[in-house]
């Protein structure tokens, strides 16, 4: 059975864009265009990882994080965070939210596919 | 007639809000684009996967049905039983039509196996090209992040020369520029702004592969 990625973001060219290169890879795919539509999303459903953006709108990507940590659910399900942000201080946030990696957009697939297969959930 | 000691922060008031339409108008535009764009290249990627695995798919099947090893020493190793069967003192004629067959097997093999191989090398090709393009489509969420952020500037500096005019004042007594300036440097969220905001030029725009593990 293939595994399920989440991707959080506001720009539908970035979900498409990620979405591709997932779906290349086999795995499915759920997106959300912000932290409160991911929210809502989960609904209970196995998802194996997580790929959020920061800066979005209703619900920023660092409080989206937060909120997912607090689901006994998804406690454990690793997220990655996609952002145009590269700022130190940001990627503290990030890490103490409970992220467990930082990518800087644009990223190249086969590098976003590496950093999936390494976290992803078994 | 006298000038209205006020005229270039009543032009600015006027002006400023069409400058962010207009920015507001590009950022829809390409945005509405570039998504359109990678809906349609999201169809083309699963097109060319399914022709990929097709074409595969049919090498292989026609190679069966031809009944058609991949092992060429396992042809030769069988044409030499075969011979050894008919003995030393066979006909010659036999012998060579064995050898023509065997050529025959082998050179049909030969083209299925570089089929293969063409199919393989162009499928790299494109899966180079897609990575690519993929890379390239994400520059427009840079692009709508720092116009959405010069809007946001214009607005917020629209509101201080609007507050200026009212308060009739030469310079407003609230408005801190060097302040504002600072808050503005601090809004960004890429180097690149940072460093043209410092009046530097950028030149690191394809900056690829940041990836932080914690």
């Amino acid at each position: 059975m293939s595994k399920t990625i989440l991707i959080v973001d506001d720009s539908a060219s970035i979900r498409q864009v990620v979405g591709i290169a997932l779906r290349g890879a086999g795995y499915d795919v759920v997106d959300a265009c912000d932290g409160s539509d991911a929210l809502t999303k989960l609904d209970g459903r196995k998802i194996h990882l997580v790929i959020s953006d920061v800066n979005m709108p209703i619900m920023d990507g660092i409080t989206f994080v937060k909120e997912l940590k607090k689901n006994p659910g998804y406690k454990f399900t690793p997220v990655i965070m996609l952002t145009t942000e590269s700022q130190e201080e940001k990627k503290k946030q990030g890490q103490e939210a409970g992220a467990k990696a930082w990518v800087v957009k644009p990223f190249k697939p086969d590098q976003m596919l590496t950093a999936v297969s390494k976290l992803i959930l078994p | 007639m006298a000038k209205n000691k006020h005229w270039i922060e009543g032009l600015l008031v006027r002006v400023l809000p069409i400058w962010r339409g207009q920015i507001g108008f590009a950022c829809e535009l390409t945005e509405t684009t570039i998504i359109a764009l990678t809906v349609k290249f999201s169809g083309i990627v699963a097109e060319l996967n399914k022709v990929k695995e097709s074409s595969l798919a049919l090498i292989e099947t026609s190679k069966t049905d031809s009944g058609l090893t991949d092992d060429s020493m396992a042809i030769d190793s069988r044409i030499a039983n075969i011979r050894e069967l008919i003995g030393k003192n066979a006909n010659k004629a036999i012998v060579e039509e064995l050898d023509a067959l065997r050529d025959e097997v082998k050179v049909k093999l030969a083209r299925y196996e570089k089929s293969m191989e063409e199919i393989n090398v162009a499928n790299d090709l494109i899966k180079s090209q897609v990575e690519e393009v993929l890379v390239d489509f994400q520059f427009q969420d840079r692009v709508s992040q720092i116009l959405r952020q010069v809007a946001q500037a214009q607005n917020e500096l629209c509101d201080v020369v609007a507050d200026n005019v009212k308060s009739s004042s030469e310079v407003s007594r609230d408005f801190d520029a060097d302040e504002w300036l600072e808050q503005l440097q601090e809004s960004y969220a890429m180097e690149d702004q940072v460093r043209i905001h410092a009046g530097k030029v950028q030149n690191e725009a394809k900056k690829l592969d940041e990836i932080t593990f914690f």
